[in-house]
């Protein structure tokens, strides 16, 4: 095998298809049949200097992929096969992995790098392979350059692949020191610099203590800053993506060094090569990330403790700054906005300048009006459009009292600008910044008017013509119209639109059928803001939104007439499906919500879910995400009526609870059984054997996406409130699976935030299954199945309250399960109840909070207590 | 090692309308079930919250309008966790709903007084199931072969009585209809009060009576359960009650027809025996009956039962009562209001351990019928109501709908609601078509589906054939008064329009009680099994 492995690695790279095919199903094969010879195979290829690079570097490559998968469960599957092989034979492929970084073949050196890293990943947290580090560290002091540079390489995959709790500080000391010094002027190589920056780029996180101590980080600034101004350009990129990662991993040390940086950056943004100039630009983005983020935290009360103060950087570069970001606005190219990959200075600029405005607020209008003012009137196209694009981007910040008065001045200008300008560039920048302006100052919470009576109707004269430009523009367009109609949401009874409704709907169907309109999103564009404009539509216009019905449900019949479709033109219609059912979603949620526009839609009802079932039927093995969230409307809109159509449409429902691939699916279809659960109430019981298995299933498996879970818990209790009693035969399955849920995220010390975010979730989940539970079985004489599991019920509800972590929602959902407890358990759980720590401290914490949500279950669960207890 | 990508949203907006779409999705179905909870948190409570009509709506109506001496509906599933969607006339339509409201007489069911016969067969259930009779000595499997054949039977659990002996509960599964006819005929009599049909509920200190409608009659103390604040009342609990009762005016009395809640049980799913053993010992007990006193404004009573045989119904029909008769009511005796789709009734019969195999085999045959009931889950239930009001002009004032001045039309007026598709209906499920609009006629009339409508029936009148509905000859009068929540049922319509052409007659009713005799015969039709 040893022999011929060489032979069918390059087959497996062979322009012959057939030749191509027959050798990765014979390496499968080898795979399957035998790991560990296979793996050791690989690693002999990868290490054989006699053998030819490409053989070498798929080798490594399948080894690579024999260690890691992007599927959670898959990766680890595949963890657990490496650390089951025989203590020798990893040892010998390590030893192959070590070996190859000293080969005089780049490729070869590259490929053993990443292994060695995915091995170092499995291992290291296993306390396994202790000498790795020290054995990569001597390689540093060796002379040849290359293999200096492969194993610099090396350690920064080795930072990518291993949590830095896993690595004694000792080591990540001397990883440090290794790789700084490989970074500093005096290294001869570029390569060794370049793979030494790079490599600091992931070891910045293991950097804790080391930034901790002003020696060290000073020192590390210093080469990092050092490095942004090398002769090679890969060099700097690769130093500016460093300081990038240090703004936001060390943002509070960052103040002794903010002048020089600013220098460096100013002048990379100013004259360096675009990579680079890009980075600089990213750092200032990056910390106004941060400042955002701390400024939203301390929300405007100074006297909050902050675990991170800001130190308003931006707010003291400000005068240096605008100014910078203002000059790359002029650096546009020609057909940016039909590309949809493009990303320049011009690009780059503008997004920070908004960001400096989110950051600042009033401050930074002065600095970027003149501007505006010079160039919105120049002959030169991209004078105009930086203008433009500055003032689009500073709407989002600063006060409306200062950004009002300008903006009325400016609007008259901007709509003639978007029919008249000669060039489309500035038309679609004009188009985004009327969207802009709608988004942030026109609205119910806006106190001077931007649109009135007086231009209302000129501005959607000028919109709905400029739905007929290029693309670029028509979709800007749409998209200013979605603002428009939305900041008339709350308008009350009568909307300023409802002149115009028709016209803008007949507008945005037309602009649906563009030739051209799936250039630049202008098809999604215009039905989502259609879908705006329904969703924010009043009374007065309800009948309009009623022949739209039909209209649409045409417009998707139409779609399921084609046939023999390619592949091509198969996921065409399949986006074009998903816009029209996510369109029927909102105008069903919008005729359903008043009961005289619901009893007349109710005659399209049968016609719909057929067109829908039809839309599922296009599809062999997904059931379609938009359809189902439309079906969600339709069975809360037509409530029990809804049970016929449950024989046709369950298998979907239940293709959709096994999507675990598109988890989004998969949640939500368990919405939709929510849904369905209400809407048919005990009619659903046929269908809970199936759905209940589903449900089960999903919950036991390690392939769902986590945030699938609570979801599901919640739909026990909506299962369960739905039939009843006749919940009896789930409940063997469906507590142990809630105990065991409830002792996991009862416990929550050491977490993240992210992580204790999850958990309240988790926990709101399964005490959303309990009240369902309790509440279903409650009058009836079945009620005595629940009371062996009162005692744990009640003990989860005493840990979270100890836990002291759990949020509003949890606490409210928590405090209104003791109150189902006791309803429905009532004498039989008095003395547990009295017992437990939640119908006292909990309880009455409850009862004192500001909440009314939480208040009102407190009151309830007063209530039940009392009522318990006095029996 | 690559460059980092560092592209940023350019000229987009940060959520996209579809994740817009999954989160007011996510949001609305978060509220649904915050809904639905509060629903199942409390009932009686918020019946007592709910906001009072305006008391216009009894004050005498400007439009000559037929006054409504009988609830008009057809029974209802009750669902006491839909009880507190009390907003505007969806609120007044779930009171009305609350009310177990009994259908016209339009036919006398067959054997008004049979015991446990099933009139199709002809077989006697009691004696079939125990083995007893004329069905001694046949096979348990032929038994529950019988039952899955017709649909609805299965063996749900089966408990070990003793050594050998096992009690099988038999959890019957069938459409209302099959099961009501069934068991159809075992029924109470009873002199039905004239006055004002009404829903009490008893709750937080305070006893609040509502018609139909919804609106509010009285606000009062009563010595029901947390009826008042008496310092001895009892308040524990779960303390509400919710009666059906009829408030008599002349003697002030409100006269107890039914029981829904008492002290926070529900008695949906209990048969009216049961229910009016229950009632006549806890009326007493919590001394309900009493005359007013302060922390009781109003007497409550009890209306006599006989069951349904000749001695029974000649009582009911003539005996003293200490109020004025509005015709008779009649309630099927074993039965529950259930407000499952498919019934459940559990029968225990011992049996031998050797039986228990076969009743594995009824248990998977049940999975087919219960597929089968689910399919077939659109087939009505026809004219087999649990409870039944008829009247004459002996023991009743109002035989003939009235108007508002007492006066008698010269022609049968009835109320239909307008359909969007131009139909007439009544207020059945499903609904009766008794007519049509066409277009042009709404269209001038400004009328929306939905409209309660009201018209005479003409010269024509209704014409049957096979005992369907053929034709009516309708003339429209206009809009009916808004308190009206619902249009009249078809056999209010038919009892109407009997009482007006050919009246149903107490002689009818005491002939179809059938002699001892006659349930002879019966037994010998047997389809026998094995």
């Amino acid at each position: 095998m040893a022999m011929e492995i060489t032979q069918i690695l390059l087959s497996a790279q062979s322009v012959d298809g057939t030749v191509r095919k027959h050798a990765e199903e014979s390496l499968k094969q080898f795979q399957e049949q035998n790991l560990a010879s296979f793996l050791l195979s690989l690693s002999g290829e990868l290490a054989n200097e006699e053998k030819p690079v490409d053989s070498r570097k798929l080798a490594g490559l399948i080894l690579k992929n024999a260690l890691d998968a992007k599927e959670q469960h898959r990766k680890f599957e595949l963890v657990q096969k490496w650390l089951s092989l025989d203590v020798n034979v990893k040892t010998q492929i390590k030893t192959c992995l070590l070996q190859t970084l000293s080969s005089p073949v780049p490729d070869a050196r590259s490929t053993a790098s990443q292994v060695i890293a995915k091995v170092a990943g499995i291992e290291i947290p296993q306390k396994q392979w202790p000498e790795l580090i020290g054995s990569l560290l001597s390689n540093i002091h060796q002379v040849p350059v290359h293999v200096k540079q492969a194993t610099l390489e090396t350690l920064g995959y080795l930072c990518e692949e291993v949590s830095p709790d896993v690595v004694d500080q000792d080591h990540v000391n001397k990883i440090l020191t290794a790789v700084v010094q490989g970074m500093n002027a005096t290294e001869g190589s570029n390569d060794v610099r370049l793979a030494a920056t790079r490599a600091l780029y992931n070891a910045l996180g293991f950097a804790q203590a080391n930034f901790t101590n002003d020696m060290e980080r000073d020192y590390i600034m210093r080469v990092v800053c050092e490095a942004t101004l090398t002769p090679e350009v890969k060099i700097r990129q690769a130093a500016f993506e460093c300081l990038v990662s240090i703004s936001s991993t060390y943002y509070e040390k960052l103040a002794p060094y903010i002048q020089d940086i600013f220098n460096i950056t100013a002048k990379a943004v100013r004259e360096d090569e675009e990579p680079v100039a890009l980075q600089a630009i990213e750092f200032w983005s990056s910390i106004c990330d941060e400042e955002i983020d701390i400024l939203e935290e301390y929300g405007g009360d100074f006297t909050a403790d902050s675990e991170v103060p800001c130190f308003y950087f931006i707010k003291q570069a400000l005068p240096a700054l605008v100014p910078m970001l203002l000059e790359t606005l002029l650096k546009q190219e020609e057909d940016q906005d039909q590309d949809e990959g493009a990303w320049n200075l011009a690009m780059a600029g503008g997004t920070c300048l908004g960001l400096v405005a989110r950051t600042v607020g009033d401050d930074i209008v002065p600095l970027v009006l003149p501007f505006i003012e010079e160039n919105i009137t120049k002959p030169d196209w991209r004078q105009r459009e930086a203008a433009t694009y500055a003032f689009g981007s500073i709407l989002e910040g600063p006060s409306p009292d200062k950004l009002t008065p300008i903006v009325n001045v400016a609007l008259n200008f901007m709509l003639t600008a978007l029919t008249k300008d000669p060039n489309s560039h500035v038309k679609d920048t004009t188009a985004w910044t009327l969207g802009r302006i709608f988004e942030f100052l026109h609205g119910s919470t806006v106190e001077t008017p931007i649109i009135t009576q007086a231009n209302c109707q000129q501005i959607v004269t000028v919109l709905l013509q400029s739905m007929k430009d290029a693309p670029n523009v028509a979709e800007k367009a749409c998209g200013a119209l979605y603002f428009l109609a939305q900041g008339y949401e709350d308008v009350g009874p009568s909307s300023p639109v409802t002149p115009y409704f028709q016209e803008i709907v007949q507008s945005l169907l037309t602009v649906t059928h563009r030739e051209d309109a799936g250039e630049s999103r202008l098809r999604t564009a215009a039905y989502e803001t259609l879908n705006e404009v329904v969703r924010c539509s009043t009374d007065e216009t309800a009948p309009m939104v009623l022949q739209l019905v039909p209209v649409i449900m045409m417009e998707l019949h139409q779609t399921l007439e084609a046939h023999k479709l390619s592949s091509d033109e198969r996921e065409k219609q399949n986006e074009l499906q998903g816009l029209l059912c996510g369109c029927l979603q909102v105008i069903i949620q919008k005729l359903g919500a008043s009961e005289p526009t619901k009893y007349v839609f109710m005659q399209y009802a049968d016609q719909i879910m057929n067109l829908f079932l039809r839309v599922f039927a296009c599809r062999s093995a997904t059931v379609h995400e938009e359809a189902m969230l439309a079906i969600g409307a339709l069975a809360y809109t037509t409530g029990p009526d809804f049970a016929k159509y449950m024989p046709e449409f369950y298998k979907y429902l239940e293709m959709g609870l096994q999507n675990f691939e598109e988890y989004q699916v998969c949640a939500v279809t368990v919405g939709v059984v929510g849904d369905i659960c209400r809407a048919l109430e005990d009619k659903v019981l046929p269908f809970c054997d199936g759905i209940m298995t589903q449900l089960l299933k999903d919950l036991s498996s390690n392939q769902l996406h986590r945030s699938v879970k609570p979801p599901i818990f919640s739909c026990f209790g909506d299962i369960s409130l739905a039939i009843g009693e006749n919940f009896e035969k789930y409940l063997m399955y469906a507590m142990p699976m809630l105990q065991s849920a409830a002792e996991l995220s009862a416990r929550t010390s050491g977490a993240d935030d992210e992580m204790i975010e999850y958990t309240n979730l988790l926990r709101n989940g399964i005490l959303e299954a309990y009240s369902g539970i309790f509440q279903g079985f409650k009058n009836s004489p079945k009620t005595q199945l629940l009371i062996p599991y009162a005692p744990h019920i009640l003990q989860f509800l005493d840990s979270i309250y100890m836990e002291k972590d759990m949020d509003d929602v949890v606490m409210k959902t928590a405090i209104g399960v003791l109150g189902d407890l006791a309803d429905t358990l009532g004498s039989n759980a008095g003395s547990l109840i009295q017992q437990s720590l939640s119908s006292k401290d909990f309880l009455s914490e409850c009862l004192s909070s500001d909440d009314h949500l939480i208040k009102e279950s407190a009151e309830w669960a007063k209530l039940a207590i009392s009522r318990a207890i006095s029996v | 090692m690559a460059p980092h990508d560092l592209r940023r949203p350019f000229k987009r907006p940060a959520v996209s309308d579809q994740q817009k779409r999954r989160e007011l999705s996510l949001l609305r179905q978060n509220q649904n079930r915050r809904d639905a909870q509060n629903q199942a948190r409390c009932l009686a409570s918020t019946v007592l919250s709910f906001p009072n009509q305006p008391e216009s709506a009894f004050e005498p109506e400007p439009e000559p309008v037929l006054e409504d001496t009988e609830p008009e509906l057809g029974p209802r599933d009750i669902d006491i966790r839909q009880s507190s969607k009390l907003r505007g006339p969806e609120a007044r339509r779930w009171f009305a709903k609350q009310l177990m409201l009994p259908e016209w007489m339009i036919d006398v069911p067959d054997r008004l007084s049979n015991d446990w016969e099933d009139v199709r067969s002809g077989l006697r259930i009691t004696e079939w199931l125990s083995g007893r009779g004329a069905f001694r000595g046949q096979g348990t499997h032929s038994k529950l072969a019988f039952l899955v054949k017709h649909h609805f039977c299965t063996v749900w659990t089966v408990v070990n009585l003793r050594s050998g002996i096992f009690q099988v509960n038999f959890w019957c599964l069938c459409k209302k209809a099959v099961l009501i006819t069934f068991f159809s005929d075992v029924r109470y009599v009873c002199a039905r009060p004239s006055g004002q049909r009404c829903f009490v509920v008893s709750s937080n200190g305070i006893t609040v009576s509502r018609l139909r409608n919804g609106s509010l009659l009285h606000r009062f103390p009563s010595a029901l359960p947390n009826g008042s604040r008496a310092k001895d009342a009892s308040r524990s609990a779960q303390s509400y009650c919710i009666l059906d009762c009829i408030f008599h005016e002349l003697d002030q009395t409100y006269y107890v027809v039914d029981m829904v809640c008492w002290a926070g049980i529900s008695f949906y799913e209990c048969t009216a025996e049961f229910r009016f053993y229950w009632l006549n010992n806890k009326l007493v007990e919590t001394s309900a009956c009493d005359g007013p006193s302060r922390y009781h404004r109003y007497r409550f009573s009890m209306v006599p039962m006989y069951n349904c045989d000749h001695e029974g119904m000649h009582t009911a029909y003539t005996g003293p009562v200490p109020y004025v008769r509005d015709g008779l009511l009649f309630y099927n005796k074993k039965f529950s209001k259930l407000s499952l789709g498919l019934y459940q009734l559990v029968i225990q019969v011992p049996v031998q351990r050797t039986a228990v195999k076969e009743f594995k085999v009824a248990v998977a045959m049940s999975r087919l019928a219960l597929e089968y009931l689910n399919l077939h889950a659109h087939y009505q239930t026809g004219n087999t109501p649990l409870a039944l009001v008829w009247k004459d002009e002996n023991c009743s004032q109002y035989v003939i709908d009235t108007d508002s001045k007492g006066q008698i039309p010269h022609q049968q007026q009835v109320v239909l609601e307008l359909q969007d598709d131009g139909k007439l209906t009544t207020y059945d499920d499903p609904p009766v078509v008794f007519g049509f609009l066409n277009g042009e006629f709404i269209q001038k009339t400004e009328l929306v589906a939905g409209n309660l409508l009201r018209f005479s029936v003409s010269e024509g009148g209704l014409v049957f054939a096979d005992g369907k509905l053929e034709k009516a000859d309708l003339q429209y009068i206009g809009k009916v008064n808004r308190a009206r929540a619902f249009a009249d049922s078809y056999s209010k319509i038919m009892f109407q329009h009997m009482a007006r052409h050919s009246p149903l007659r107490i002689e009818h009713l005491l002939a179809s009680i059938c002699s001892p005799s006659e349930q002879e015969n019966v037994a010998r039709d047997v389809e026998m099994l094995d």
